[in-house]
Order: C-alpha cells, then structure tokens, then sequence
C-alpha cells in the first residue's frame, strides 16, 4: 500500500521501518545483502529454526552499512 | 560499498535450530556454523527467566512413532502421514483399534512434576480423544481441523499418553508435542534429539549473545529441592513451591530460620579444591536477614547474601576441603531461595538442574569446515564482537585449515588466556608467523578484536585502538572456523554478539571504526 507522499517500504512491515531515498542517498538499502536478514528469516522458517530479536540483528547489520 | 557489502561472513546470535547458528551472510547455507554440546543446558531468555534449551522436553516432537511405544493394546501409527499444521508432510496417524488404548512415550529430564503436555490433533469434530500427562487424563473434545490441546498436571509418572480412556475416537493425526514445565503450555518449539541447541543468552541486555561455556557438573544433587536435602539441625523449616523462581514457575521455596543452623545436602564426596557455589535467592520481608553459604563444615555462616527484595544470583568461590557444604543462616531470615550449585572451577556458569544425580553440561563448540571460499587466503580480516564475564574466563577464535586437535599449526587465533593477557597469533606449519598480544588481561565486559593479514603486514586493532602491527609474516591457507577448541581443553567462557570476515584486508581507519564500541 502507497502513501501520500509516495515514499515507501517493499513490505508491509519492514525491520528498517520507512526509507526516504532521494538521488543523494549514500546507500542502496535494496541491495541483495541488505536484504540478508529478510532471507535468513525465510531459510529459518523453511528448515522449522527459530528466529530470535530480529531487531537486534538489524541494528549490526545497520551497523555494518554505515561503514 | 560498505562493509555489509563486502563481508564473506557474518554470524549473529538469531537464527538458529538443533546443531545450527545461522549466518546472516552468506545465505545459501554456507556459512551456517556448526554447534555441538552433546547436552541440555539452560540460558536466560528475553524474558530474562531461566530456561531449559530446549524448553520442550519431549524430543523428535514430530514423530510420535520415535519412543513411543503401545502400553495398552494393539496400536498402529504411521509417521509422515499427512499434512501437518505448518503445511510440511510430517502428522503422525495414530490408529487405535479399541477403546481403553494406551500410546505412550517417557519423558526425562523432569526436575519438576508439575508440567504441561501439549499436541496437535486433527479427527472426526465432535469425538473425544484422551491426552495425559504423569498419570492425569483429560479428555478432549475434537474440534474441525487441526487442533492444539493440553493437559496439566502435578504428575506422578514420567510419561505422557495420549489414549482412548473414555473416549471415542480411534482415528487421529498427532503433531507437535510438547511437554514443558509448570503450568503454561508455551509456544511449541520443534524438537529432534533436545541436544546442540546454541544458546542465545539475554544475560548481557536485551539483544542476545550466544553463550559459550566450558564442561561444568552440578555435584549437588536436589539442586532446587531443598525440603529433601539430607541433613539439618532443625533450625530452619523449607516451604517448596512458595514463590515465582527465576524460570518463572511456582517452584522456589521459602527458608525461614526459627533458629541459627544450616541446612546440607549429603550423597558423597564432591571433587575438592577451587570450587564455586551459587544460588539465586531473595529476601521475603525487610527484617534481619542473616542467610549464606556455609564452607567446609562451618555450619555458619561463611559468605553471607546481600539480599533484597529482587532475585538475584549469588556466587562464592572458594578452596572446598570436605563434602560438608551448604545454607546457613541466623534466627529471624525469611528468604526464598532457588537453584543451588556447587561446581569445580573458579567462576560460576549457567545454571544446571539436578534431582538424584549429578548433571553434567558439556561445552559449547561451535565450528565450520570447508569455508575456504569465505576466507581470505592471501589477504583477510576476522572480526569478533565478544562480551568477558570475568577474569578468570577465556576464549579463544581460530581461523585455520582444520579443527580440533593441532589446528593452530596453520592458523591465526585470537586467545584470550585465563587470568592473563590476550593474544593474537599466526602459525604456518606450526612455524610462529607473528604474535601481537596486550600486556595484561582485556577487562570484563564487551569488546571488538579484528586481526587483518596479508603477507607482511598484519594488524590488529582492539576497541578502536591499534594493538600491535608486524610485517615479516606468512599466511598459512584457511578453510575452517572454530569457537573454543580442545587444545586448550574446550574452556572457553564469554558470549558471542557477532563475528564476521572479509577477504581483504581493510585499512587501519576502517579497523579502528569496526572495533569502537
């Protein structure tokens, strides 16, 4: 679902929350690794693991992106 | 490109299932670790109670044809049958061919009898099936579908059933059992053997590390049982299941000293020597609370708690010279008390229960082999995210062609030496390449350790802070991983927040910002 200002998020929630990107934005958070998170959630589900404090997780890989 | 981009690996306390760490990157598989511990364990969850991994006492919970057997009657059932309620082909037909049938599986591992099995169940809506935990039956009504149900108990047996005592049906799907303990049936966690479950700890705040810890035995038995301990001088009088404990169950018991004594447990000799004791406890009211650890026969009270009104664990260590050892306290406490444990070594580890013997919890290994592609060969950096509990705990990564036995012979390793400093080493052929290390011990705490190499130049940066340097050095080919290591007995101590690697060696201003804390 779009918004207003037409900035947006790929999926309903995301573990980000909403990005503005703009032609001056110093990261792509669409790359493939971004996403790395979103893929382990879905290899975890897939094999019956357990998927613990995703949000403490995206903050290293935040981390990791500022640098 | 940022380092996100660029990293070969990355481990991060999350995602994990039996004999597995999930790497974030890659994530085709191939950096998953690999977690071996031979063992149950307990950690502290996000709710910051202490928990059984697994917490679901039953094992292959989804497969009631593995361990369970018909007591009662001619039964039939078929694994993989059906659809299960995740959408995978794992139900299990259960086929009675009579009523007064008894499908039944053992549960170990109980330090509790009051506890809570739970099943899927999926038959004709509106027939009766019987479940049953330790001896008590309670018979359900089967709705449409797939179904969860329960029974709790204060048990007598150390089994559960699911059965056809009075009831109708004779036609079932089962799937995703669970027995926990207490009261709550809990969200059902998928079991196989119960064994090698890493351990993501909350100890350290609210973002969980992976627990690592070295083999530690519980030598005292009826650790949370303390109105059965051998002997006391009727000074004290035990009420068990007085209080929330810390693993959040009804199940800590109140001392309340009418007199100046002790209270011991006595099964034999324990392992003497450097020896530390610990429990959890709390006071019950703001009066004089005089309660501790006896130490060798005192009787006394040797190291007494700082008590308050919040539960705490408290450890002692001390020179153990006799089986003689256990609670004290003076006439007036009013304390609640859970989980004791006396274990050779100088630092407590996590908690492990006992009931009539000795418990033992294996260390924690976490390893990954034929991983040359994550590893940079002729240049790299290894980076670690640790957190020290205390001095006397080492760890130890290793970046190497092998694991186990002699893998440092061609390795970089970070070691952190019990009671001493920390080195960074580089071995090829067992010949040493280069050695940067601090001059004494890291402090308790968290840090960030990265070592980057090529031939020639090689550093190593600790806390934003460059650590030491060489530039006369070989790099010996790397194709596995390793977290604690049996050469230097598999002791390691700390907790993991994350660890990654590139296959370059970044530069000294990229190494200082990795590692700021």
């Amino acid at each position: 679902m779009s918004n207003n200002i037409s900035w947006g998020k790929i999926y309903e929630s995301t573990w980000w929350g909403d990005q503005i990107k703009t032609a001056d934005s110093l990261y792509d958070y669409a790359t493939p690794t971004f996403n790395a998170p979103f893929d382990l959630e879905l290899r975890v589900a897939s094999e019956g693991g357990v998927l613990e404090s995703t949000f403490c997780m995206s903050l290293t890989i935040l981390n990791l992106s500022q640098i | 490109m940022s380092l996100l981009d660029t990293a070969s690996l990355i481990v991060t306390p999350n995602g994990y299932k039996e004999g597995k760490l999930y790497s974030v990157i890659p994530s085709d598989g191939s950096g998953d670790m690999s977690v071996t511990r031979a063992t149950t364990a307990t950690r502290v969850n996000s709710a910051g109670l202490v928990e059984l991994v697994p917490y679901n006492l039953l094992s292959w919970s989804q497969d009631f044809t593995n361990g369970w057997f018909a007591y009662l009657g001619s039964i039939t059932a078929t694994a993989n049958y059906g659809t299960a309620p995740d959408g995978t082909n794992t139900s299990t037909r259960i086929l009675f061919t009579s009523n007064n049938q008894i499908w039944a599986k053992a549960i170990s591992g109980l330090t509790n009898l009051n506890g809570t099995f739970s099943v899927w169940i999926k038959g004709v809506a509106g027939q009766t099936i019987a479940i049953s935990y330790g001896g008590t039956d309670n018979v359900v009504t089967l709705q449409s579908g797939w179904n969860r149900y329960s029974v709790t108990a204060v048990g007598t047996i150390d089994f559960i059933f699911i059965d056809t005592f009075g009831s109708t049906a004779t036609d079932i799907e089962v799937w995703g059992g669970q027995v926990v303990e207490g009261s709550t049936a809990k969200d059902y966690q998928k079991t196989e053997t119960r064994l090698n479950i890493p351990r993501l700890d909350y100890s350290n705040g609210t973002c969980p590390s992976l627990l690592v810890e070295p083999q530690r035995t519980n030598q005292y038995l009826k650790s949370n049982d303390f109105a059965n301990w051998s002997n006391n001088n009727g000074t004290n009088t035990i009420t068990p299941n007085y209080a929330i404990s810390p693993d959040g169950i009804m199940n800590a018991s109140r001392w309340v000293a009418t007199g100046t004594g002790y209270r011991y447990n006595l099964y034999g000799l324990f392992t003497l020597g450097t020896t530390t004791v610990s429990i959890y406890a709390k006071r019950n009211n703001s009066g004089t609370q005089k309660f501790g650890f006896f130490l060798n026969g005192s009787g006394t009270v040797d190291y007494e708690l700082n008590l308050t009104n919040e539960w705490q664990r408290f450890t002692y260590t001390f020179n153990l010279t006799n089986e003689y050892q256990g609670l004290s306290a003076e006439v007036g406490a009013d304390v609640s008390i859970y989980g004791y444990q006396l274990e050779a070594g100088s630092y407590a580890t996590s908690y492990i229960p006992t009931t009539s013997a000795s418990v033992t919890r294996n260390a924690d290994v976490i390893s990954k082999t034929g991983i040359s592609s994550l590893i940079g060969q002729t240049e790299g950096t290894l980076f670690v995210d640790v957190y020290r509990p205390n001095q006397a705990s080492p760890f130890l990564f290793t970046l190497a062609n092998s694991v186990g036995s002699n893998s440092y012979l061609n390795s970089i390793y970070i070691f952190q030496l019990p009671n001493d400093k920390m080195v960074v080493d580089c071995f090829v052929s067992g010949v040493k390449q280069f050695g940067i290390e601090t001059s004494v011990g890291i402090t308790n705490g968290r840090h960030k350790i990265a070592v980057a190499y090529k031939q020639n130049d090689a550093v190593v940066y600790l806390d934003g802070v460059l650590l030491g340097t060489d530039t006369s050095c070989n790099i010996p080919p790397f194709s596995a991983f390793e977290v604690n290591n049996v050469d230097i007995g598999s002791t390691s101590n700390f907790d993991i927040n994350s660890v990654a690697l590139w296959k370059t060696k970044l530069d000294n201003a990229t190494l200082a910002q990795l590692t700021t804390i």
